[in-house]
């Protein structure tokens, strides 16, 4: 498609940012907002003490502002009572709206997704290009989608919408435009073949546990293509998905080898990961080993868990972290060109006190805004500790230094290592509207954790909120970059990322001491580009295809959809 | 990092069967004045080195506990091997050659928490016990906990150099922790001693490929191929080396070994819990756990306990017929 661009200076002087104070490195601080956030969300496994493979990866969670007022909110999904439980009235997945001031109300019935399915993974996507963000789960069972009516309320759209799919062991999910044509599709993940009438146990110490997950059979994944009717399609015959299985976990949507359309990474529990390339014809390769992602460096598949897609070395190319099983270190595919990735997870320094923990959610986002992205991994066990062992685990944080390596700070960093949970998903994204991106961590078969980012705010900041016309209504897919001074960044907008999970609909861009952006360039899905000039700081700046800026609010006014 | 479930080049197996290169390391303090210590012992018994202990050490030793109910009862050769440590703790609770004992045949039968208190205890009576320091460095490795390793295989090394594994082990805690340059000397000095030993070539080779030196890589991989014909991942290095050389071809070959061989490892689903050993490997972890302790015993002149621990090293698992049940899932996280 022709490119367009779309050069505009923000002309208003009162949108200039505050007077920039001088650089300084100080810490990365969380503090624990769990107790007065209002949030009473317990997870439950559902389980009934028989050992269920499900028990074993639920669940992921959303951020994202469903009622748009600017603020976002969170939908944490949880498991049922399985079969042989007792009923739980109160389980199931929770949606907090997000009311201010750390401030959530549990909306979940007053919107319509109080839903009892056994919820694994979630993406969230404005599939009918209304303005208004739908959400996918992932389950275990019939998956489910319900549309945003845009008052606060959703109706569940499955059955219309023919994305049930029956009743796999469900893992992540994402919303993706793979032709560009500006309707989202969906690519949704399998585990393996669990059901009921397949159920195994390992025995352990003398008692049973969960099987190893080799026990079963791996399911393959679905695609389904969106028909801007509202009605998806399965493609995943067509597509060539469907002939590759593994056991999959999360997932991330992202342009591989910046040839403009998106590809599909895999992670698979102790199988290669899988990478399908897009092959532009609606059809996709699988070329992991090909492209050095299906592994570590060493050549073993992973027990690969979660994953996030970003450019953490400001080379301009998307990298991959994977969180994989205890005793693996992280896995870290450094982007080389050419589609091609060499795992520098050892050299990077990631081997540093993350190794023994089993790893789940990840995210690769700049914590401390000096520009370059960190690493946050969620830990938890799988298996009932043995004696002296533990189930719960803090997460891990890595500094970016900006030289290619980064520093374990985990002890460094308020309240975080003192937040222990057998951990899955993470969400990682600025609640508060103060510049600084915010945790929210799923505990399996516990409360959920907030974590506020306290880090002395010295450092400038840009978000970025996407509006398509002819590509995705919300950017789905697009590639943003920002040029501050010497500092180029680059971020794609992804739907469905890290453990099973979605968050960072509205890419954070941390710029250190630069108090000025010379410009915001935009390469849509569809392949368009915008370009917006010299744009203020420390703000959440909104632009729309084709037409540029439309909202730089600040940081404490957000504009609406 | 411990490639479990793929085939790594073959390590050497930790410290090989104990008693006769590793018990007279281990003791070396021991042996060097065994009889003045015995004689301390005997005389003063514990209480001599709970006078000289500091408070830590008087915490370490404290925590350690007997084991015997810990093990489920249809685990035959669990249970004998705890029954072996907890004698040793019984008659030897302060000497360090028997803390040391201890803790490795709590270690080998799966009892990690309670082997590392043993082997720390007998630390905490001599520093630099370098068999003690390797052992619970493996340990350290096995687990992911890299600075421990290194600190732990660094200060082995530093007593003993010859110690069997700590080279190699060391090697891959360094370069797990992004210290390459450091592993590379470390590792060819263990090669310089050790030339067949495959994982010390692949872990070379890696470092090797971090520090991006193909070439090296590419023929440190290769020599671990040569060791261990059956290592995929040491095909994997090849390959990678040879895509960053250009050699499409070669890197196109060993990358389809790799995936054959991987393919064909049938260790991948048992990463995460050791499956069960064979009868034979049963009886030879208990028969080194029964000699190790003979020669405790032995060296403390206690020769009729040795004789008789000498006697069920020779016969270990009587009249067992059937591999016993699969230890626990120590260390299944």
């Amino acid at each position: 498609m022709p490119s367009r661009a779309f050069v505009s200076g923000v002309a208003a002087v009162a949108l200039m940012a505050l007077p920039c104070p001088v650089f300084a490195a100080g810490p990365i601080v969380f503090r624990d907002k769990t107790a007065a956030t209002g949030i009473d969300f317990r997870h439950t496994t559902g389980g009934s003490g028989r050992k269920y493979m499900a028990e074993t990866v639920a669940s992921g969670l959303a951020t994202f502002d469903y009622d748009g007022d600017g603020r976002l909110d969170l939908y944490l999904l949880s498991g049922v009572p399985l079969e042989g439980a007792p009923s739980d009235p109160r389980a199931g997945s929770r949606l907090y709206r997000n009311v201010g001031d750390w401030q959530f109300a549990d909306t979940t019935v007053a919107a319509g997704l109080d839903q009892r399915g056994y919820a694994l993974g979630v993406a969230v996507g404005d599939y009918d290009a209304d303005g208004w963000p739908d959400v996918y789960t992932n389950d275990f069972g019939p998956n489910t989608l319900h549309r945003n009516n845009g008052d606060g309320t959703f109706t569940d759209v499955t059955a219309a919408a023919g994305v049930a799919r029956g009743e796999a062991l469900g893992a992540g999910a994402n919303f993706l435009d793979i032709d560009g044509d500006g309707v989202l599709d969906l690519f949704v993940a399998n585990y393996v073949d669990f059901r009921y009438d397949t159920h195994r146990t390992s025995l352990v110490a003398g008692r049973p546990d969960y099987a190893r997950p080799r026990e079963f059979a791996p399911r393959a994944n679905r695609l389904f293509r969106g028909t801007g009717q509202g009605r998806f399609d399965d493609v995943s015959a067509a597509a060539g998905i469907a002939a590759h299985a593994g056991a999959g976990m999360g997932s991330v949507c992202f342009d591989a080898d910046g040839d403009g359309r998106t590809d599909i990474f895999l992670c698979n529990d102790q199988r290669f990961d899988f990478l399908f390339h897009n092959e532009g014809d609606g059809s996709f390769r699988e070329s992991a080993l090909a492209a050095g992602v299906a592994c570590n460096v060493l050549g073993a598949p992973t027990a690969s868990m979660g994953v996030d897609a970003g450019d953490y070395d400001n080379d301009g190319r998307i990298d991959l972290v994977v969180t994989p099983y205890f005793n693996e270190l992280p896995v870290l595919h450094h982007a080389l060109g050419g589609g091609q990735f060499e795992d520098v997870a050892a050299r990077a320094g990631l081997g540093v006190r993350a190794v023994a923990a089993v790893k789940w959610g990840v995210a690769l986002v700049d914590l401390d805004n000096d520009g370059h992205r960190d690493i946050v991994i969620t830990c938890g066990r799988i298996y009932e500790p043995a004696a002296g062992e533990r189930s719960a685990w803090p997460p891990v944080l890595f500094r970016n230094l900006g030289n290619g390596r980064f520093a374990n700070v985990s002890d460094q960093a308020g309240d975080l290592s003192a937040c222990s949970g057998v951990a899955r998903g993470l969400a990682c994204d600025d609640l508060d509207g103060d510049g600084r991106v915010d945790l929210v961590i799923l505990n399996r078969d516990g409360p959920a954790t907030v974590l506020r980012n306290e880090s002395p705010a010295a450092n400038h900041w840009v978000g970025v909120r996407l509006r398509g016309k002819r590509a995705a209504a919300d950017g789905t897919g697009a590639r943003i970059t920002v040029v501050a001074g010497d500092l180029v960044q680059v971020a794609e907008v992804h739907s469905g990322r890290g453990y099973q999970s979605h968050f960072g609909a509205w890419p954070h861009f941390g710029l250190g001491t630069h108090d000025r952006i010379d410009r915001i360039e935009v390469r849509w899905a569809g392949g368009t580009t915008d370009v917006v000039g010299d744009v203020p700081v420390d703000r959440l700046v909104t632009i729309v295809e084709g037409t540029g800026p439309t909202d730089t609010a600040g940081s404490t006014e957000r504009g609406q959809p | 990092m411990t490639a479990r479930g793929t085939r790594t080049p073959r390590r050497p197996t930790p410290p090989p069967p104990p008693p006769a290169r590793a018990a007279a390391r281990v003791s070396r303090w021991v042996v060097s004045g065994l009889v003045v210590g015995t004689v301390l012992l005997a005389g003063l018994g514990g209480g001599f080195v709970w006078w000289r202990s500091d408070r830590e050490v008087a915490r370490v030793l404290a925590a350690l506990r007997p084991l015997a109910a810990e093990v489920p009862a249809d685990q035959v050769e669990r249970r004998a091997a705890i029954e072996v440590a907890d004698r040793l703790l019984r008659d030897f609770p302060t000497a360090p050659e028997a803390l040391y004992a201890r803790g490795r045949i709590l270690l080998r039968h799966g009892f990690q928490a309670e082997a590392v208190k043993s082997l720390e205890a007998a630390i905490a009576l001599v520093p630099d016990l370098a068999a003690a320091h390797e052992l619970l460095g493996l340990d350290a490795l096995q687990r992911g906990h890299y600075e421990a390793a290194a600190g732990h295989l660094q200060r082995g090394l530093a007593s003993d150099p010859t110690l069997p594994a700590a080279g190699v082990a060391l090697g891959e805690a360094l370069n797990n922790l992004g210290r390459m340059r450091e592993a590379v000397p470390v590792l060819e000095r263990f090669i310089a001693v050790n030339p067949a030993v495959a994982a010390a070539h692949f872990q070379l080779g890696q470092a090797w490929s971090y520090l991006h030196e193909y070439g090296r890589a590419k023929a440190s991989h290769l020599e671990a191929l040569r060791h261990d014909p059956t290592s995929g991942l040491a095909c994997y290095g090849v390959a990678l080396a040879c895509d960053r050389l250009g050699e499409k071809e070669m890197a196109g070959e060993y990358r389809r070994r790799h995936v054959e061989l991987v393919a064909a490892d049938r260790r991948i689903g048992q990463r995460r819990v050791r499956e069960g050993q064979s009868a034979d490997e049963a009886r030879g972890a208990l028969a080194a756990a029964y000699d190790l302790a003979a020669r405790i015993y032995a060296a403390n002149d206690r020769p009729a306990e040795a004789a008789a621990l000498r006697a069920s090293a020779a016969d270990p698992l009587p009249g067992a017929t059937a591999p016993p049940s699969p230890p626990a899932g120590a260390g299944r996280p």
